[in-house]
């Protein structure tokens, strides 16, 4: 076809499918909020997030008007709400301390409908970088592809930072040192398994964290806020299988202990209050300051009779520089529920924790809700503005204690998604906002895998893949000695 | 045009006619199930994101090939003829590229695609491999006979590419290309093809999170990650001998005749194809498939012809037995040894639990159906998605009302062909309740599942689970004979005295009777205050089988007589 005959059709085609998309023109006035996916309507959101890309459920198409208080504003039309990022985080600059007000109309089949325009709140209160979490298959006992990933919260790119198509194994409980990358901790389980430990940016080293003296390889670990020290629980793990439809899955410890891992060392230390016979001490982590060691205990329980007696309370021990207190201090006891990732807020203010009817794995129940404590006032309350009907469960803190992340399965009861809600100094939260996606409906229905243990990271994590790999691979391991606390 | 030319022009077509209807005879008739299996464990979507996502790795293209070409594997036919045609396709590529060589070397080109069918009795040998070495042959094809700097820099620019698109078998192209320079006198090309060749994978080590191993050997080559696709890596091999020797230039190519010489080598060769077959995997997929389809009656007219004996193989007889109502009666007139017929050990892989995850969902299991299959698809090797998994868990979610969860699963079942129209009738039937209490099958399944009375599943306790099943919902008939059977497989009298009398029943099965008469006689010396009826002949027959068996009479003179009782099969099998 000759070239000019070409560029009238791609013309044609252009000007069509313009004018087939029907602008928005008297559209029927509802007065009422618009329903969209994910619900972003009265959330409060940092300036430096990704664009709150949504669809309104069951429209064709949409066109919306984004307006901030300085009078800018962005036109998005489209199958679903797809804001430019560049615009977006103008919008978001100049909005902060303030709101952006989000004017929808929305197509259906029997023509256009305005909604009543809602506010999102953004804070002056930034994030951080971003997020690494593990995303695997909300399975049994068997998964399939998964690793850890990390995601840029002021775009949308995610990397993987290891994924066991380069081993044949598992990937879990990654952790930093307060956001810090350069502090890092990472099991592997299966035939190559073993923790990866790089403290202070330097190698990463294989090691081998079991002792005769431990129960097994050591679990949750949670870094010492100095970065010398790793607290880390040992757990004999154990899962069962509900008949009954409203549960699927029980994953219950018959044993667990505690232990603090010394980098400098190499030494797993352990206390008797941290090592008692019939209690199940488990779920680490430190206060900011460094001085105590919270954790979670129950009494052991007989499976699976007692199973739903097993509530864990929360307590602590002093910790100095590599000595663990003999005194355990109660915080929450184990009254009305058990309690679960006890998590501090770096500013000292808040303890976050999650609370079901029994247990520590709270991502199969449902009933499990996030509660902070005031560490002022020792009184704990359920953060109902950030709570669902389905299980809330694992939660970290912005480095700034400003903004915390967790998983929640609101979304299909299944698939752990990830949210994200403002905590003030004085513990009010904001309505949480769902991780932001492109086409977040295809993203998030195309997602069969759950996101596991999200932690804030300050900056790009360096993990060299193809050097982790082949650590992996290798059989040397770095063993752990053992002593008892003085 | 004189005969002889006549017959040079059609007989290479007539001889690729022959070898694709003999490749697809042979596998549509030894190995159907094989092509049905291979199917099952993949779930190709038509979508651009699909597309993306399978063919953004090295050999993603020829992987997405081989699963577009598999998914028509759910038809036996259908997959046997797609393998003869790839095979095909691979002998015509061949014949052409070792057209300027001796005319006796035309006839070897059917040693290629002969070793790759032989490697394909090898089930989880995925088609990447001989779909990535039709695109090098096909590619190398593009390049015979031709020469120049041009078409060398051409040719080397594509190596790359190629190992992206086909995978490490993409070095047939490049050994190809270089054994084309040697003869060339291109000693620098020749050197240019192999280096580049060799850096792709160690530069996609760099890329893509896979293991050097990997990215050499194949990345989806072969089904578990770590085991070479050893095959079609020999038929590469001898395609390549193959077209090095073709490459030699011959003053004369030999009479017409010469190129039925490779019939001493290919005949024997062929012959061996029917060792490649496992016939003992062929059964099992057998069954596992007429399980899958409810084909009930087709699973017991097979096991009158051929008795299973393996647990999978007699668990889904057995099944079969519960569902069409002749369990109680007919069960032990075929091979039964213990529980695990019943219901086979879980064990971690990707084949052995789909079909207990079937007799789960029949029974009312939802959650242990769900447990199971859901294992099945985390344990395929390769990472893919199972379509037949997506469809059981689809439906378990949607008995459980769990809307949100069914549409996720039913959602990529729309995107692929066969399972379309099933999927998108059942998104029709989410969060509409009545129409799904009315449904022939999932209404019954929500009245049979227990609800409100949890407890935890255990393995070792199956008749107490199958009891509680019986006691929520008495219209589950099959958890109650499923349930009499496990006890009975487990030879455990005492505990069938006990849950035999939940079910009231106008005539006591045969079977029943036999174990309740064994049970009376270890501790009674007579029938007279037996309390269930039974007939003279019965009690006789009994103590004839018992004196039978005192008298240590040979087991094979026994099993003439009694070899269909439960008695026989309580005091032979099992131990």
């Amino acid at each position: 076809m000759r070239p000019f005959l070409k560029h009238i059709c791609y013309l044609a085609a252009l000007c069509l499918s313009v004018l087939s998309c029907k602008p928005c023109r008297n559209p029927q006035q509802t007065g009422c909020l618009p329903e969209i996916f994910p619900d972003y309507a009265g959330v409060t959101i940092p300036a430096n997030i990704a664009p709150l890309d949504f669809e309104v459920s069951g429209a064709e198409r949409l066109e919306m008007e984004i307006s901030a208080p300085d009078g800018q504003s962005i036109k998005v039309r489209g199958p679903w709400a797809d804001i430019p990022l560049k615009k977006w985080h103008r919008l978001t600059a100049a909005a902060k301390g303030d709101s952006l007000k989000f004017a929808v109309c929305a197509l259906f089949e029997d023509g256009w409908k305005a909604y009543r325009p809602f506010g999102i709140y953004v804070s002056p209160d930034s994030i951080d970088y971003g997020l690494n979490y593990r995303l695997i298959a909300p399975g049994y006992e068997l998964y399939s592809h998964m690793g850890i990933y990390e995601r840029n919260l002021s775009n949308f790119e995610e990397r993987p930072l290891i994924e066991n198509t380069g081993f044949i194994g598992c990937v879990n409980c990654h952790s930093y040192c307060k956001g810090d990358p350069s502090f890092m901790s990472l099991h592997i389980r299966g035939d190559h398994g073993g923790t990866l430990i790089r403290s202070k940016g330097g190698e990463l080293e294989a090691c081998n964290t079991s002792t005769s003296e431990t129960l097994g390889s050591c679990v949750y670990p949670y870094w010492h806020p100095g970065g010398r020290y790793i607290a880390y629980s040992t757990n004999t793990t154990r899962q069962a299988f509900h008949q009954s439809p409203d549960k699927l899955v029980e994953v219950f410890d018959l044993d667990s202990d505690l232990q603090v891992y010394d980098t400098h060392t190499n030494t797993l230390i352990t206390a008797p209050s941290i090592k008692r016979e019939g209690i199940l001490e488990t779920m680490p982590s430190f206060s900011p300051d460094g001085g105590r060691l919270y954790f979670t205990a129950a009494e052991h329980q007989p499976i699976p009779s007692g199973l739903t007696q097993v509530r864990y309370g929360l307590y602590y021990v002093d910790f100095h520089d590599g000595a663990i207190g003999s005194e355990i201090h109660e915080v929450v006891a184990p009254q009305e529920g058990s309690i679960a990732f006890p998590r501090p807020s770096y500013d000292g203010r808040f303890i976050l924790y999650t609370k079901a009817a029994y247990g520590n794995f709270h991502a199969w129940h449902s009933s499990s809700d996030l509660m902070l404590l005031n560490l002022e006032t020792g009184e704990s309350r359920p953060l109902d503005e950030a709570n669902s009907p389905d299980a809330e469960s694992y939660h970290s803190w912005s480095t700034g204690s400003r903004w915390i992340v967790f998983g929640s399965r609101r979304d299909d009861g299944l698939h752990t998604r990830l949210y994200i809600s403002h905590i003030d100094p004085d513990g009010r939260c904001g309505k949480p906002f769902m991780l932001p996606q492109k086409n977040p409906r295809k993203y998030y229905d195309c997602h069969l895998r759950s996101y596991n243990v999200p932690e804030f990271v300050l900056r790009p994590v360096e993990f060299d893949r193809v050097k982790a790999e082949k650590i992996i691979n290798r059989p040397e391991r770095k063993a752990f000695s053992f002593r008892w606390s003085d | 045009m004189i005969k002889s030319q006549r017959i040079e022009k059609i007989l290479p077509e007539a001889a690729s006619l022959l070898f694709f209807a003999a490749m697809m005879l042979f596998f549509g008739l030894s190995q159907p199930y094989h092509i049905h299996y291979r199917e099952q464990y993949q779930l190709f979507q038509w979508s651009w994101d699909y597309f993306r996502a399978v063919a953004s790795c090295p050999g993603g293209l020829a992987d997405w090939l081989s699963r577009a070409l598999v998914q028509f594997f759910y038809y036996a036919w259908a997959g046997a003829a797609i393998i003869a045609a790839i095979l095909t396709a691979i002998r015509m590529l061949l014949r052409r590229l070792c057209d300027n060589g001796w005319t006796f070397l035309r006839s070897f080109t059917f040693i290629p695609p002969l070793i790759i069918a032989f490697g394909l009795g090898d089930e989880n040998l995925m088609l990447d491999a001989p779909v990535g070495l039709l695109l090098s042959l096909g590619l190398l094809l593009c390049f015979k006979n031709r020469s120049g700097r041009t078409s060398e820099v051409a040719g080397e620019i594509l190596i790359p590419l190629l190992y992206m698109a086909a995978g490490p078998v993409s070095a047939v192209y490049a050994f190809g290309l270089a054994i084309s320079a040697i003869y060339r006198k291109s000693p620098v090309s020749a050197v240019a093809d192999i280096v580049l060749m060799a850096l792709c994978p160690i530069a996609a080590h760099y890329i893509f999170p896979y293991p050097l191993q990997r990215l050499v050997q194949g990345i989806h080559y072969h089904r578990y990650p770590l085991l070479p696709a050893l095959w079609p890596w020999i038929a590469a091999a001898a395609s390549l001998i193959l077209i090095a020797v073709a490459n030699i230039r011959v003053k004369r190519q030999g009479p017409l005749w010469h190129s039925l010489l490779g019939l001493l080598v290919i005949v024997p060769l062929a012959a061996q194809l029917p060792k490649s077959i496992d016939k003992d995997k062929e059964e099992s997929m057998k069954y596992d498939f007429m399980v899958r389809m409810r084909q009930w009656n087709k699973i017991m007219m097979c096991a009158d012809r051929d008795m299973p004996s393996k647990p999978m193989t007699v668990s889904c007889l057995n099944l079969a037995l519960a569902m069409s109502g002749r369990i109680t009666d007919h069960q032990f007139e075929y091979f039964q040894n213990g529980p695990d017929g019943l219901f086979p050990t879980f064990t971690k892989d990707f084949t052995s639990p789909l079909p207990t995850s079937e007799i789960f969902y029949h029974l009312g299991m939802i959650n242990s159906s769900r447990h199971y299959t859901y294992e099945v698809q985390e344990a395929i090797p390769d990472f893919q998605k199972s379509a037949r998994c997506h469809k059981r868990l689809a439906e378990c979610c949607l008995i459980d009302g769990e809307y949100k969860l069914a549409a996720k699963y039913l959602k990529p079942l729309t995107r692929t062909i066969f399972y379309r129209s099933w999927a998108l009738n059942a998104l029709n039937l989410l969060g509409d309740e009545e129409a799904i209490n009315a449904h022939p099958e999932y209404g019954p399944a929500r009245q049979k599942r227990i609800s409100g009375n949890d407890f935890f599943f255990s393995d070792t306790e199956m008749d107490s689970m199958l009891g509680l099943l019986y006691v929520h919902n008495n219209d589950n008939t099959l958890a109650y004979t499923m349930m009499s059977s496990y006890v009975l497989l487990s030879k455990n009298l005492d505990r069938f005295v006990e849950v035999f009398p939940i079910k009231k029943w106008e005539r006591i099965p045969d079977v029943y009777q036999q174990a309740l008469m064994l049970w009376w006689s270890r501790d009674h010396s007579d029938f007279n205050d037996y309390p269930w009826p039974c007939s003279r002949q019965a009690v006789e027959a009994l103590a004839k089988f018992l004196r039978m068996t005192q008298n240590g009479s040979n087991e094979a003179v026994v099993k003439r007589e009694f070899g269909r009782s439960y008695w026989y099969y309580y005091f032979y099998r099992y131990r």
